[in-house]
């Protein structure tokens, strides 16, 4: 029994030691997100039109990869927006921080980039929204954002590690169980009681 | 192991290290479900397509209309607190919305698992409720995001107390999440005969946090 209990003890020190700045990515982002802040990014310059060889289905994902491909802007695709009537393309492309808006022309064959640097806060209020649930189907289409959502899942099954193993630690505390079990159920009370006011429904 | 020798005051513990692991420990507990609740939820904000946890093709809806007296203060807010007082519904106001034609006036109201629209023809003194109930991974879904200034409010602040409270506590969890971190690396610190493998496992961490929120828009 000891040795679990050494492993359990370990085993939380290590994984919650990795875990801890990317639990700090989450934390700083959520009072970011929770207050609605919002940042003034640093607008760089547009370039100039370059030409571009355009190919493939219109307005679809290979084909906005392949514009980029020819102008060397690298990050996740927001989406492709394609305006008919204006033969053009938009495509913002998107990295923790920074933001590049390509604009296309299809009749000139021709592409602009605009690069905007969104600084820290941004970048924490980025990753915390990816991939989240939309724009589905672009999400994943640069690599590092696939890693990135693999590591924000481990960060979630981390902390439920976390949680199970701190409960079991401090359940062998026993000098701890009663202050200990008051907490727990005081946490559990004051959140069944916000989420149950929350969302008991309003009667039309 | 025997649990009733474990004991939480070795005694080479200094009071404020002996703190610092109870603090840890009674946040930790206090926060259980909270971090359940968060952690769940932003697992299934991440995995939209997961089918069991399905809740926007569930959906139910209903229109009713009910009679109202138009009145309250002069602003969209006032305004649509009055009407929503008189019919006895209360959620946080999204957004509001004046028609060109000036008999008519619109918003929507929330709590997790429920939007009310309401369109109220202030001639005819009534109110259409367009009401849409989604099922409980909604509202876990929609707790996850409900702060009141989330993507489609038009208003930096909070008008319902409860959104102001459940705003209150995504605050309290992340800066107790910060204090747990903290802690930890304390704690961390004052076992001697682990410092190494856990300054491994934090700097990896550290490389890995550092790659992704510095280092990408170098790629």
């Amino acid at each position: 029994m000891k040795r679990f209990y050494d492993w359990t003890r370990d085993l939380h020190l290590y994984v919650g030691l990795f875990l801890s700045p990317l639990v700090l990515v989450f934390a700083v982002s959520t009072v970011l997100l929770n207050h609605n802040w919002k940042t003034e990014p640093r607008r760089a310059a547009k370039t100039t039109a370059v030409p571009v060889q355009i190919s493939g289905e219109i307005g679809s994902l290979d084909q906005a990869k392949r514009i980029l491909a020819q102008l060397r802007v690298t990050g996740e695709i927001n989406y492709v927006r394609h305006s008919a009537n204006e033969q053009r393309l938009v495509i913002p492309v998107m990295k923790p921080g920074e933001t590049t808006r390509v604009e296309v022309d299809l009749r000139a064959q021709t592409a602009t980039a605009e690069r905007q640097a969104e600084g820290l806060g941004a970048a924490l209020i980025y990753l915390h929204k990816m991939p989240g649930p939309h724009l589905a189907k672009y999400r994943g289409n640069w690599i590092y954002n696939v890693f990135w959502a693999v590591f924000a899942d481990a960060t979630v099954w981390g902390m439920l590690f976390l949680t199970v193993t701190g409960l079991y630690l401090w359940w062998v505390l026993k000098a701890e169980r009663a202050v200990g079990f008051v907490l727990l159920v005081a946490g559990v009370a004051s959140f069944a009681l916000l989420v149950i006011a929350l969302s008991w429904p309003a009667q039309t | 192991m025997d649990s009733n020798s474990t004991n939480m005051a070795p005694s080479n513990s200094s009071p404020p290290a002996l703190w610092n692991k109870k603090l840890h420990i009674y946040l930790g507990l206090y926060l259980l479900v909270f971090l359940w609740l968060f952690a769940g939820s932003g697992l299934l904000l991440n995995h939209s397509g997961w089918r069991f946890a399905e809740f926007w093709d569930k959906r139910k809806q209903a229109t009713t209309t009910r009679a109202f007296e138009p009145g309250g203060a002069a602003d969209d807010l006032g305004r649509a607190s009055h009407i929503l007082q008189q019919l006895g519904i209360t959620g946080e106001i999204e957004w509001t919305q004046t028609s060109p034609k000036k008999d008519r006036f619109e918003f929507r109201v929330t709590r997790p698992g429920q939007m009310i629209e309401v369109s109220a023809d202030l001639a005819k003194k009534q109110a259409t409720l367009r009401e849409t109930r989604v099922n409980g991974w909604g509202i876990v879904r929609m707790l996850h995001t409900f702060s009141g200034v989330q993507g489609t409010a038009i208003r930096p602040e909070r008008d319902w107390l409860l959104t102001k409270l459940w705003s209150l506590s995504m605050d309290a969890v992340a800066v107790g999440l910060v204090f747990l971190v903290l802690s930890s690396v304390v704690m961390t610190w004052q076992r001697r005969e682990k410092r190494l493998g856990s300054a491994l496992a934090l700097i990896l961490g550290v490389l890995v946090g550092g790659f992704f929120v510095f280092g990408l828009r170098w790629l």
